[in-house]
């Protein structure tokens, strides 16, 4: 690879990465709206008609499991995991830079623990034929393998973060290095989020 | 050996790794000390157990909900009917933002929600009728506090499932303390207007008639209470359930207010989900450390070394408040609870208090640390709604509440009976 093409390539990359987990993400709404209507019925039918849908809540429960693995890439390219930056914050740029890289490494470090013993669980279900013990008895091994999947899909969005913000951090090109694995914003981002929403629509101000 | 695990500890702070992260490293390196046998390949085990517990199901749904809600634009209409109630009393619209607040809390699970919804709607009105502006940003900040302590809680289903408490009797025991902490939040505007009458504004009376043609702005927020709320006590929903029921009601009056689109969900999603893989993220790292902490004994030193401490029970539980007020002005607010009550709970209960009771101190402290600075994220809401001024102007203003709310923690533990009540007379 030539450096003037990794050059160009990065962004790219990286709006390819945002474009995928943000369609996790959506995905994951959809499932939640999704369980909301299909508890809804169940409450109806359970109500009203004395009978029910089985084990709506072993589907909403795997559902859940899913969204939140499938969100994981989004919340750590969008930064949204919280970090305990009191001391962080009151170092240097310069310091502050490489420690956001060292933690960057450990997150990664952790998440390819996490992923290994999602995986191997989701494996051994599949080997022992593990089914749940819910009215469904469903075959674990099915929203195991999707949910070990997600948390795994981590791993390569961090290593991404990492070889992008040491390239920024060697160069001493600060600012990117805190786009891309800073903490600086993370309340900043909330609070914006929080508040641009807010707004009554247009024309609702005036 | 603790030497080591307590280096670990420092050197993930100093480097500031996310909780989730924090939490985790922390179990695998106390299990690789002090296991006989290593237990992280439990670790797929208690991540996938966490990860698919019904009882959480009600997080994101929750979080959904308040993110639908809040694009609805029915902040703004209920804020107005409120106020033609409450503009008499010395503080005129600081009251409506209190009480718009506590309204807002009957239907969000969030205090960050219900800031930003109300602080938004309340700011503009400010300088309309001369308020004294350090105050009226106190109200919104602490004000917004309250979306954690009136059912439906975020915090509450967290701490539920960390402690194995019913949500239920939590939701119960949260509703008379968030009537009487929004009734202290009035009255401490009142008191501090009648001491400096010019800080209460121009005094403003609304008519009657005015007041009750408001009345059906407020029927939307009351009927989603009645809906999530309800639905538990009559006995044909779960609190999961409910939120479920809960999202579906606030879609519905999205789409009659005219605010229901896809660019709309979207957003309401990726918002949702944020805060979901975050939340569930530092769960999952907790659940793990928890699962070492216990299995290796050292849940049982740390119980051990409380009680051997010498100290009384009721002196104990003030250290631990103590504890929670200064680690709140540090630590994000659910994040601390996650992190915090797998362990500081089983001490608590082992004393001989009531987990449900301890539930409501814990969002109280919760709450004061939502305006506690360095780090209260509603203290940031309100300054970042404002776009200008020192920041101190909201801290300076969110002090007298700051004060109330201790007064509440007090009141808690001298009248248990004021949480203990309801889940008391409806279940056991």
């Amino acid at each position: 690879m030539s450096h003037s093409g990794s050059e160009q390539a990065r962004p790219g990359f990286e709006t390819w990465l945002r474009g995928i987990s943000t369609a996790g993400v959506i995905a994951g709404g959809v499932m939640l709206l999704a369980v909301s209507a299909l508890v809804i019925v169940e409450i109806t039918l359970r109500k009203f008609f004395e009978t029910s849908i089985q084990g709506v809540d072993e589907i909403s429960s795997y559902a859940m499991a899913v969204a939140f693995a499938w969100a994981m890439p989004f919340a750590i390219l969008d930064r949204a995991h919280i970090r305990i930056d009191v001391i962080h914050a009151i170092l240097p740029e310069r310091m502050r830079a490489w420690f956001d890289l060292g933690s960057a490494i450990v997150f990664c470090l952790y998440m390819t623990i996490l992923s290994y013993f999602a995986l191997t669980l989701a494996w051994a279900s599949y080997s022992d034929g593990t089914r749940s013990e819910g009215l469904l008895a469903t075959p674990l091994v099915i929203p195991q393998s999707v949910w070990a999947v997600g948390l795994a899909l981590s791993v390569p969005v961090l290593l991404y973060l990492i070889v992008a913000a040491s390239r920024a951090v060697f160069a001493g090109d600060y600012d990117t290095a805190r786009r891309l694995i800073g903490t600086e914003s993370f309340t900043q981002d909330e609070v914006d989020q929080a508040v641009s929403v807010t707004d009554d629509g247009p024309g609702a101000r005036a | 050996m603790i030497g080591i695990v307590f280096l670990c500890l420092v050197v993930l702070i100093v480097l500031a790794v996310p909780i989730g992260v924090a939490l985790g490293v922390l179990g695998l390196i106390t299990d690789r000390l002090f296991s006989s046998v290593p237990m992280t390949e439990a670790m797929g085990q208690i991540a996938w157990n966490g990860s698919q517990k019904f009882e959480l199901v009600a997080v994101p749904l929750f979080v959904l909900m308040g993110e639908l809600f809040l694009r609805s634009g029915l902040a703004r209409k209920m804020y107005g009917a409120l106020d033609e109630w409450l503009s008499w009393l010395p503080g005129g619209l600081m009251h409506s933002n209190i009480g718009a607040c506590a309204m807002f809390a009957a239907t969000s699970g969030s205090s960050v929600a219900t800031a930003a919804s109300i602080g938004t709607v309340a700011l503009p009105e400010m300088h309309s009728h001369k308020y004294n502006e350090r105050l009226f940003l106190g109200s919104l900040a602490a004000g917004g506090t309250l979306g954690i302590l009136i059912p439906p809680s975020i915090n509450m289903i967290v701490y539920g499932v960390l402690t194995d408490t019913s949500i239920p009797q939590l939701y119960l025991a949260g509703f008379l303390p968030g009537l009487v902490l929004t009734l202290l939040f009035m009255a401490t505007i009142v008191v501090a207007c009648r001491l400096v009458p010019r800080w209460g504004g121009v005094p403003r009376r609304a008519s009657w008639r005015a007041r009750f043609t408001g009345l059906r702005h407020l029927l939307p927020p009351l009927a989603l209470f009645v809906v999530v709320v309800g639905s538990i006590y009559m006995g044909f929903a779960t609190p999961t359930e409910a939120a479920a029921i809960g999202v579906g009601a606030t879609a519905i009056i999205a789409a009659v207010s005219g605010r229901l689109s896809l660019a709309m969900l979207r957003e309401a999603f990726i918002g949702a989900m944020r805060t979901t893989s975050m939340v569930m993220f530092i769960v999952i790292g907790a659940l793990f450390l928890n699962f070492i902490l216990v299995a290796t004994g050292g849940m049982a030193s740390i119980t051990g070394f409380v009680e051997q401490s010498g100290l009384s029970a009721g002196w104990t539980m003030v250290l631990i408040v103590g504890l929670y007020i200064v680690l709140g002005c540090f630590m994000d607010a659910l994040a601390m609870v996650i992190t915090t009550v797998p362990i500081i709970t089983p001490i608590v209960v082992k004393l001989g208090y009531d987990p449900v009771w301890f539930g409501i101190i814990i969002v109280l402290v919760t709450e004061t640390s939502l305006i506690t600075p360095p780090i209260g994220v509603n203290l940031f809401v309100i300054q970042s709604i404002r776009g200008r001024g020192p920041i101190s102007d909201v801290i300076v203003g969110s002090l007298p509440f700051v004060i109330t709310m201790m007064l509440m923690i007090v009141i808690i533990f001298t009248w248990p009976q004021l949480a203990l009540f309801l889940p008391t007379t409806f279940y056991r």
